[in-house]
Formats: C-alpha cells, structure tokens, sequence
C-alpha cells in the first residue's frame, strides 16, 4: 500500500515538474522588434509603421502604414525612401509615393525600389489626417524605419 | 358439478395420494439404508460452501477501493499544489474553464462559418479563430511585411487585424499616451496590451515572430476572447 502511494506521489511530482517546466518555456520575454519612438503622442492614430528591407539584385522593399479608426476622415500616406552619402546635406528623397485612404483599420503602402550602393537608406513614412467634409489638415505623423547601409 | 360428483372425485383423489404416500415412504425406507445417503459432515461441508460462493452478494474488494482512493487523492493534491505553483497551468487551467462556459465561440474556424474560406486567402503567420457573431471578412491584405484581415458587421462596426513580421527591419511606433484606459494581460505566454481611447479599442499582441495589432470600433466585442483565439496557423 505504501509503495503503491508513493509510487503515484512521485509521478504526480515528475509530471508537475513536466508541467512546470513547459509552462516556463511558453511565458518567454517578447522585446520589440526595433527601436520604437520613445512615447509618441497622436490625437486620432493608433500606431504608425515604417520598414526597410533589402532584396536581391539591389532592390529595397519599404513599408509604410497607419491605423486609424476615426471616421469623417481622408488618410493621405507617403512613403518614401530617403538616402544619405554621409555628407552634411543629410538625408535627401531618392523615390516617394502617395496614396489616399478612406477605410478605417490599418492601411499600408509597400513598393520595391532600386537602390543603388554606397549610400545609407532609410523608408520615411508620412501620414497626413484631413476632415473629408473640409480638407482641414487634422493630423500629422511621421515615422523613419531602422537604417540599412548598401 | 354437482355434490355428487364432487364427493366421488374426493374419495378417488385420497385414493390416489394414499398410495403415493406408501410409495414415498418406502423410498424414505430404502435410501437410509443406502451407504451412499449416510450422514457426511466433509460432504455437507463442501456443498454449503458451494452453495455460499453461488449465491453470496459480492462485496467490493476493499484493496481495490483504498488504491482508487489513493490515486484520485494523489491527482488532487498534484492538481493543487500546480493550480497554486505554477502560473502557466493556472493561466491555461482559466483558459480551459473559460473555453468550457463561453458558448459564443462556437463561431470559430472549426465551424461551418462563411468567414472560412475568406480567410483561408489569408497569408499571415497567426490568424484569428474567434470571430465575434455578426462579422464578416470584408478586405483581406497580403504584403511581404504586413498581413490585414477587416471584418465588419451589418451595423458597420470594423475589426481591423495586422500582423506586423519581423522579416523586415521596421519601426512600429504605438501611441502611448493620452489612453483612457491600459491594461496589459499574459494569455498563451503573449504580452497583450490593451488600451482604449474614444471608444476605440487597441490590441497590441507581442509574439516571438510579429506583433499583432487589432483595432475594434465595437465596445460589445469580446475583444479579450479574440485576442485569447489569435493562434499560429
């Protein structure tokens, strides 16, 4: 009988520590993907992302997105990728697009441009908010994504 | 039938058992002296015995009762000192009875749902398997660094999922102010961050791979039960 106990007494124990030890596993520390804006502060967005990503033959993917769930509104977003040489003019436009959105959710922009080396680039992502019945400006954000040296 | 005949039937009846009678005491007669009927107290013994173990009412065998009892004590007492120790089986214990009484999951991917085959166009790492009762998949977006999935119900309330891949090098700024409420839950071992402001309720879910943003216009969605069912495909 007593064998018996503490038998099942230690596989109760193996098994909490199974237990134990997968549940540890699965709770891990999540850190931001990238550097994120210390606090920024928007009266309508709910977040606001630019993106870089190097492609092959010498192309670079950027990414800009909003989301917003005000509504009356007209979403006016750019993205464009900017470079720089190092020299003091600093970072200049090299391509650039816009498009207007009326839907609320997240909305985004990704196009793949060519990118020539020797320069540092960067996707600068600009939204501009607007009351649709007015075209009053309501709102203005910009977001620039991690650097990329080619 | 009549008196008569009645009386004739009786004496012929008694006849009968009279002779019977004779007959069974004779057999009575010849059987004691019969070796084979002799008085055995090891035979009797025996077919008592016999008898006992045929008809006895099987009692329930107490070994087998202390065992049962000292496992289900075992299991209990496990299921305790874990429920009190170990945060990730209380967290996946909740979830369980959660499961258990919500019944408006029923509308989950599992089930014969016209949201099913929209979303199977989704390309997202993580996909959402509650949908709350009256949505719709309306837009679906598949970019090489984003996925958005819209739904929308007849009233034109909008739930509007991204998710966010770390396959890029991206910078992802939240608002992190000005909220009227923040709060921050662990569900599945996901930091969930959720945060209102006039009325808009903003989901930011942090995984090992994406950060998955949800947007709802709705205050009556159960938004904590579909952050809760957002689930790697």
């Amino acid at each position: 009988m007593k064998k018996i106990l503490a038998f099942m007494l230690s596989l109760v124990m193996m098994s909490m520590c199974c237990i134990y030890a997968s549940a540890e596993s699965n709770t891990e520390t999540f850190e931001l993907m990238s550097d994120s804006e210390a606090s920024p502060r928007y009266t309508h967005l709910g977040a606001v992302s630019a993106g870089i990503k190097e492609k092959a033959l010498g192309f670079v993917l950027c990414e800009s997105t909003y989301a917003c769930m005000h509504e009356n509104y007209t979403f006016v977003l750019t993205c464009t990728l900017q470079r720089t040489d190092g020299s003091a003019a600093g970072w200049q436009t090299y391509k650039t697009t816009t498009e207007t959105f009326l839907e609320l959710g997240t909305n985004g922009i990704t196009e793949t441009w060519f990118a020539p080396a020797g320069y540092a680039y960067r996707t600068f992502t600009t939204i501009v908010i607007k009351n649709s019945r007015t075209g009053k400006v309501v709102e203005t954000a910009t977001c620039d994504s991690p650097v990329i040296y080619k | 039938m009549t008196e008569y005949n009645k009386h004739i039937l009786k004496i012929v009846t008694d006849d009968i058992l009279d002779e019977n009678d004779e007959l069974f005491l004779k057999e009575i007669e010849a059987a004691k002296a019969d070796p084979r009927f002799a008085n055995n107290k090891e035979r009797d013994e025996k077919f008592r015995k016999a008898l006992d173990e045929a008809f006895a009412v099987k009692k329930p065998r107490r070994k087998a009762l202390v065992r049962a009892a000292s496992v289900f004590l075992a299991l209990i007492l496990g299921l305790s000192v874990m429920t009190i120790t170990v945060k990730g089986f209380r967290e996946k214990l909740w979830e369980f009875l959660n499961n258990l009484g919500n019944h408006s999951y029923s509308s989950m991917l599992s089930s014969k749902n016209s949201n099913d085959n929209k979303l199977l166009e989704y390309e997202g790492m993580y996909i959402p398997k509650y949908i709350p009762e009256g949505y719709e998949v309306f837009k679906i977006v598949n970019e090489e660094t984003y996925n958005t999935v819209k739904f929308r119900n007849l009233a034109g309330n909008i739930i509007s999922y991204t998710e966010h891949t770390q396959n890029v090098e991206k910078k992802f700024n939240l608002d992190k102010e000005a909220y009227d409420s923040y709060e921050t839950h662990t569900i599945k071992g996901k930091e969930i961050i959720i945060t209102t402001k006039e009325n808009v309720i903003y989901l930011t879910i942090k995984t090992n791979d994406a950060i998955i943003y949800v947007i709802f216009n709705d205050n009556n969605v159960d938004f904590l039960g579909f952050a809760t069912h957002i689930e790697k495909k």
